[in-house]
């Protein structure tokens, strides 16, 4: 198939917004936001900017982050340094929560079972055990649920995984997905190291580099490049086998500074007959070649994707050859040879990959739709989110197996 | 003491990081640490004021406020905010809108929304964002014990903090000709000119006319902060040499040094 411009974008209809177009007479949702560190406060600025809207309260038990996202909600939201206090008091019809995550599955649990519509920062749990209870609650409670993996709110993603279910890059064959920069993952820390309550202060606010809070890169960036593996594959891995460790960041850290995976997919081609995908998975602190991308590969072609661009390049030799000649060949079926010269392939080392066409359609911002869409379910009351709790779960089983094969060193079974 | 030093890119351009720290926070960890999140911070800010990002809130504001009141977060209200009052004190010189005729813009503080008045109105915060953005990173640093800092964005707005930092201004048209020495010391600069070499004509534009400027000048403004330096280098290039003293003469209180090259 030849793919224009034209049928790569009509290609499965996308939507870009939110589904629904806001009315003058729907009522505020009243919402509050339980943890306004950076990506809290990611969070809570975007839902100021949605209309329908009241950022309600806020809550962080660290007064400066506190203090931050009482500044971003504004005047008529009330401050918590406990969120089971906010609950009380407040009774949000939803919460936002991003808090550390190993709080994830308390701090969750406790707002489905004060009625709140919850969404939760992406990793869904700590670990799979709770990932399970929390997904039985959340089935049972029949609250709107939506998991933080905001892929799955990106225009460039929904085009790029309706292409791929069109068939558009043939049969998947393989996927690397990576995470790569260069710096230290660690935040400063207002008070010096010889301050007695440094190390306390240290591993609050450097949660992500303990292992008793965290479960490092795979669960803060590889969570979000798994469920797009698994959200375009449609299925999730069979087995994992993972190495990592900690080679140039000896901070004091407990969780890995790089880790490679490789995830296997058991899946059926267009004949029935059983096939393996094989994911590369790979994420570095300190270097940040290529930045963070997923690579699609199939028969057909590759899907380039990044959060801004999206890039198809179609596989050369799957087209029908076309020698020199065109219209000037003498007949339509001849080759055309020229004498004594061959035909010269550019030296360039990406020349192979060719021009890609562009998936340029990023108008909007994932953080800010994902949440538009949250709140769209929540004022319809619509349990269908693009990000449930089912898809949490498979993403949250995904990248923990990773993690336990690197502490046994052998290959890890999808858990359920 | 230690110094750390880390560039980043954003706004089209790049941001670089001196830090010097004390008080036992000048260790490698802790400045690589405070220099990360000020780069962060500043890639924040690109992605939320940059019109050329169709994912940014200002390219969502440019395609809607035309047709609508449109809800922006506390923050960005503040800036628009703190523009408008620019453009009322700098009697319309300064103006975030001045390619699409200037003013046009309706903010009502109540509902933080922002409404274009003039459906050909586009927002440009070009002329500010950086200064913006280095003011935001002396948040950071005044928040972690750094005692020394430079920040530079793009090399035409720098702020320092601590020491007296030595910065050598070239010439716009002649770069190889440094013509002003200073010593920064806990202030910002801002360096307008109206073109360099390569250009013909100046892409600054007269809000008032919406036609380029004519002249050949550079304007140099030292303020407190980098926002104030920004707006001011920008409003008193455009105003020209002569209405600008003028101008100046009746700011009843200014703490602006102003140089002309």
């Amino acid at each position: 198939m030849s793919i224009t411009r034209r049928t790569f974008l009509e290609t499965a209809g996308v939507t870009l917004a939110a589904s629904t177009v806001l009315r003058a007479e729907d009522a505020t949702i009243r919402v509050a936001v339980i943890g306004t560190g950076g990506r809290g406060s990611d969070l809570l600025r975007a839902l100021t900017t949605i209309d329908e809207v009241t950022v309600v309260g806020v809550c962080d038990d660290y007064p400066p982050h506190l203090e931050q996202g009482a500044k971003y909600a504004g005047p008529q939201a009330k401050t918590f340094s406990d969120y089971r206090k906010l609950l009380d008091e407040l009774k949000p019809q939803a919460v936002v929560i991003a808090v550390p995550l190993y709080l994830h599955y308390k701090v969750a649990v406790d707002c489905l079972s004060a009625g709140c519509d919850v969404f939760l920062e992406k990793t869904m749990c700590y670990t799979v055990d709770e990932a399970r209870k929390l997904t039985a609650q959340v089935l049972a409670s029949k609250r709107v649920f939506q998991v933080g993996l905001q892929r799955r709110a990106n225009a460039i993603y929904k085009q790029a995984q309706a292409m791929v279910a069109a068939g558009m890059i043939g049969q998947v064959v393989s996927i690397k997905a990576q995470w790569h920069r260069n710096n230290s993952w660690r935040r400063p820390i207002p008070i010096p190291k010889s301050d007695a309550n440094w190390l306390k202060l240290e591993r609050k606010l450097n949660w992500r580099l303990y292992k008793a809070y965290s479960a490092g890169l795979m669960a803060e960036l590889g969570s979000h490049q798994m469920d797009v593996a698994n959200w375009f594959l449609g299925t999730h891995p069979k087995r994992v086998m993972a190495s990592g460790g900690i080679e140039y960041f000896r901070d004091g850290r407990e969780v890995y500074d790089n880790i490679s995976c490789l995830y296997e997919y058991e899946l059926k081609d267009a004949k029935g007959q059983p096939y393996t995908v094989r994911a590369n998975y790979t994420s570095l602190c300190n270097n940040a070649y290529e930045g963070a991308t997923e690579l699609i590969m199939g028969t057909k072609g590759s899907l380039y994707l990044t959060s801004e661009k999206g890039l198809l390049f179609q596989e050369k030799g799957t087209d029908v050859v076309s020698w020199e000649g065109g219209k000037n060949a003498a007949d339509a079926n001849a080759a055309v040879v020229t004498a004594g010269k061959t035909l010269k392939l550019s030296n360039d080392p990406w020349a192979h990959r060719g021009t890609p066409f562009e998936i340029d359609i990023a108008e909007g911002n994932d953080t800010r739709d994902e949440l538009v869409s949250f709140v769209d379910h929540v004022r319809r009351q619509d349990v269908k989110t693009i990000c449930d709790v089912n898809v949490g779960l498979t993403d949250c089983a995904t990248i923990l197996m990773a993690n336990q094969s690197v502490e046994r060193g052998s290959w890890i079974n999808f858990p359920f | 003491m230690y110094e750390y030093q880390r560039s980043c890119e954003a706004m089209g351009t790049r941001f670089d990081v001196i830090l010097r720290g004390s008080h036992g926070q000048d260790d490698e960890q802790h400045l690589e640490a405070v220099a990360v999140a000020i780069g962060e911070e500043v890639q924040r800010l690109d992605a939320l004021l940059s019109r050329f990002n169709p994912s940014s809130e200002m390219a969502r504001i440019n395609r809607e406020a035309k047709t609508k009141a449109v809800r922006v977060d506390r923050e960005l209200f503040a800036l628009l905010e703190r523009c408008e009052i620019a453009r009322q004190t700098t009697n319309g010189y300064f103006d975030i809108a001045a390619a699409t005729g200037g003013a046009g813009i309706a903010l009502d503080a109540a509902s933080c929304s922002v409404r274009f008045t003039n459906p050909a109105t586009q927002i440009d915060l070009g002329a500010i964002g950086k200064g913006y953005a280095l003011d935001c990173g002396f948040e950071i640093i005044a928040r972690f014990g750094i005692e020394h800092a430079l920040l530079n964005g793009g090399t035409s707005s720098v702020r320092g903090l601590g020491a007296a930092w030595p910065i050598d201004l070239r010439h716009p048209l002649q770069p190889e000709r440094i013509v002003h020495r200073l010593d920064l010391v806990n202030l910002a600069l801002s360096c307008s000119a109206a073109r360099h070499p390569a250009q013909t004509q100046s892409d600054v534009l007269n809000p008032l006319t919406s036609a380029p400027i004519l002249s050949n000048d550079a304007c140099l403004v030292l303020a407190e902060s980098a926002t104030e330096a920004e707006i001011y280098s920008t409003a008193l290039l455009t105003m020209g040499k002569v209405n600008a003293s003028q101008y100046l003469a009746t700011l009843c209180r200014s703490n602006l040094q102003v140089k002309w090259f």
